[in-house]
């Protein structure tokens, strides 16, 4: 029990240092997407006396009646993932080396998929704690070899199960950074925030493999819990 | 001309001396890609994907609406956001909780992607007299008998079901009749009778919305979630109490003391003689001839009768042993009966009259109504509604809540957006909700 309550302490620390360090690659673009907006949208036509959504009351020209943005400003295009699109993203991420239809996957996902955000409005979801779950649930069915024989921790991310965390190291890293791209489009390994990627990817494979009881699969899964989480929040 | 040449210029030189230039990819584009499949697909479509690359480009190019239309027009679209808003249109909660795969949201989706031969229609969705299946490997499978593997994978990968490419329009609409305890299945629904998605039902707990709307009761609720999912309306925004005792049912007592006048709630004759309840809003084309009922036809969903009896008659109460009472409606008998002895009742030929209060209080101009107001049956009445300017502009806040829900939308908005779509509107629009969401998605405020 102790050694699992470190394993997952040790995968939400760094989890959250992962994340943090990303929106930078995010924030630092935001300015930059000023310049090629074209909207292409026009008022078409309209026949005269449009209807409103609201009989009895006609909106005040300018109001708006659609949307939160109003009530917190800057922040259109932020949408949670639904509970329509979790188990595909995570899939995705994956290189859908895993599936929501079987093992592990489908076994979370069924527990927990009445849980899942229904609403992509950040102002009326909730669920989304669940994601760590289904990754958890995701990844470890990387390491089994069962339903996704043989084992795609090794095929898919050259993971040497028989290793140590030390000689696994690049592969941990590669794979966590791997996970990350899928996500993000390659932003991981070719965005402005790669090396902080690089880096905290290296400070959590180096913090698992100073713990002699953490092998090189449970490495496995903690990277990929971290860079999937991370995957998701960055994916915003 | 000028102003665009030098917004060019300035772009260039943004992009030249941005701190990211000179790396291997190109971020501000790449982010806004990525933002916009995740949004319009909910990230099924994967960056490794040569859409991904092509809305990247797309972006990269200053044209943003035509990366979000990438995003739409593929699979990745139907199997997320299309069936999304598919399932929510089984009740007028429009949420997707408990509500599963049927030819109910097969229907729509359909509508909303098209099929192969078939063009996408938002104006028929309450109307087209067809039925969709998926053909896989070769066989017309029901959505409800789709596997939770085949859901659960995304397109492109195998045992997918791909929508777009699966989906078969066959003609008509078939349902369940029932005499005594004979069930009959396979049954055709006269044209007259059909409404579209909402007359789709081919088993019992389909969580279609004929089973949201039929199920016991008095099937007020089919009628009633037809216009609230149609319009966005509540049933109070249509409600007035401007009718008269012959509008409302046979079964709403007129001797109760709110039934004129609400006395802390409304009076009962808005809504069931001035509103979406009133028997000659649309009641009467699906009071009586329609049933849900998994007790005495448990393999059947939609039960259609051609011949209604009293005892059958949902329009006469929920109280099968009641009916005949309610119908003759004797005041003086004891107990006295809950009854209307007032009502016209529902019209045997199904017929509708939407001038009568709706065109006195507004309604109908709020509604930006261009179909018939007067008609018969629910094949009709649908037609009319699929030709209603605010199903349109609903459609466009439902998208808004899905694609940009912290977006900033004014009604003006809404209205240019929801008219790109809208076949009555001039120039005519595109009858197709994805034209919906890629202008959503590429809204200064949704970026």
């Amino acid at each position: 029990m102790k050694r699992t309550v470190k394993f997952f302490d040790q995968h939400f620390v760094q989890c959250f240092i992962l994340s943090a360090s990303l929106p930078l690659m995010v924030n630092c673009t935001n300015s930059g997407l000023s310049t090629n907006k074209n909207m292409g949208t026009t008022a078409s036509g309209q026949s005269a006396g449009q209807p409103t959504l609201t009989p009895g009351s006609t909106p005040a020209s300018g109001a708006v009646v659609a949307g939160n943005g109003s009530n917190i400003a800057g922040t259109g295009n932020l949408t949670v993932a639904t509970n329509g699109s979790i188990p595909f993203r995570i899939a995705n991420g994956l290189q859908n080396k895993v599936s929501p239809a079987s093992g592990n996957f489908a076994k979370a996902l069924t527990q927990v998929q009445n849980n899942l955000p229904a609403s992509p409005d950040i102002t009326k979801s909730a669920g989304f704690d669940q994601l760590q779950l289904l990754i958890y649930a995701a990844c470890s069915d990387l390491t089994t070899g069962g339903t996704n024989s043989p084992m795609q921790s090794a095929t898919g991310y050259h993971i040497v199960a028989s290793g140590s965390v030390v000689s696994n190291q690049a592969a941990l890293i590669s794979a966590g950074t791997s996970i990350l791209d899928q996500h993000l489009g390659g932003l991981a390994s070719q965005g402005p925030a790669a090396a902080a990627v690089t880096q905290n990817l290296t400070t959590l494979v180096t913090a698992l493999s100073q713990d002699s009881t953490i092998n090189s699969q449970m490495a496995f899964v903690s990277v990929c819990i971290a860079a999937s989480s991370a995957g998701f929040i960055v994916g915003f | 001309m000028r102003r665009y040449l030098w917004a060019r210029i300035v772009t260039v030189i943004g992009i030249t001396c941005s701190p990211v230039a000179g790396l291997a990819i190109d971020v501000n584009s790449t982010v806004t890609a990525l933002r916009l499949a995740n949004e319009i697909t909910g990230g099924l479509m994967p960056t490794s994907d040569p859409l991904f690359a092509q809305m990247v480009a797309s972006v990269a190019a200053g044209n943003v609406q035509a990366a979000a239309l990438i995003a739409a027009n593929s699979p990745y679209f139907a199997s997320y956001m299309a069936r999304r808003l598919a399932l929510q249109m089984q009740s007028p909660a429009l949420s997707t909780g408990g509500v599963t795969d049927s030819d109910a949201t097969a229907f729509l989706i359909a509508h909303f992607v098209g099929a192969p031969g078939v063009k996408p229609s938002i104006s028929t969705i309450w109307s087209d007299n067809s039925t969709y299946v998926l053909n896989i490997g070769g066989t017309n499978v029901h959505a409800a008998s789709l596997t939770a593997t085949q859901l659960n994978t995304r397109p492109g990968l195998t045992n997918a079901v791909d929508w777009m490419a699966s989906l078969v329009a066959l003609p008509g609409q078939t349902v369940s009749t029932v005499s005594g305890k004979t069930v009959t299945t396979g049954v055709t629904l006269p044209a007259a009778n059909v409404g579209g998605y909402v007359t789709l039902s081919d088993r019992s707990g389909d969580s279609s919305f004929a089973q949201y709307g039929l199920t016991a009761g008095t099937n007020l609720r089919m009628i009633e979630g037809i216009w609230e999912i149609s319009t966005g309306l509540q049933l109070l925004d249509m409600a007035s109490e401007q009718a008269v005792a012959a509008d409302a049912p046979r079964f709403i007592p007129e001797t109760n003391s709110n039934f004129f006048h609400g006395q802390g709630q409304t009076a009962c004759i808005a809504c069931h003689g001035g509103g979406m309840a009133s028997v000659n809003h649309g009641y009467s084309t699906v009071a009586d001839i329609f049933d849900y009922n998994p007790t005495t036809a448990p393999t059947a969903g939609l039960v259609y009768n051609a011949a209604p009896a009293t005892a059958t008659m949902k329009s006469l109460g929920s109280d099968p042993t009641k009916r005949t009472a309610t119908l003759t409606c004797n005041l003086a008998a004891t107990p006295t009966p809950v009854c209307n002895p007032d009502s016209a009742g529902v019209d045997s030929q199904q017929k509708w009259d939407l001038n009568l209060v709706w065109g006195q209080t507004g309604v109908l101009q709020k509604m930006g109504w261009r179909g018939p107001a007067t008609g018969q049956g629910l094949n009709a009445l649908g037609a009319a509604i699929g030709q209603a300017a605010i199903v349109y502009q609903f459609l466009t806040v439902r998208v808004i809540n899905e694609v940009c829900p912290m977006g900033s939308f004014t009604q003006s908005q809404v209205n240019s957006i929801a008219a790109l779509a809208d076949p009555m509107a001039s120039p005519p629009g595109s009858d197709d909700v994805r034209t919906i969401v890629a202008a959503v998605a590429s809204q200064p405020s949704c970026l």
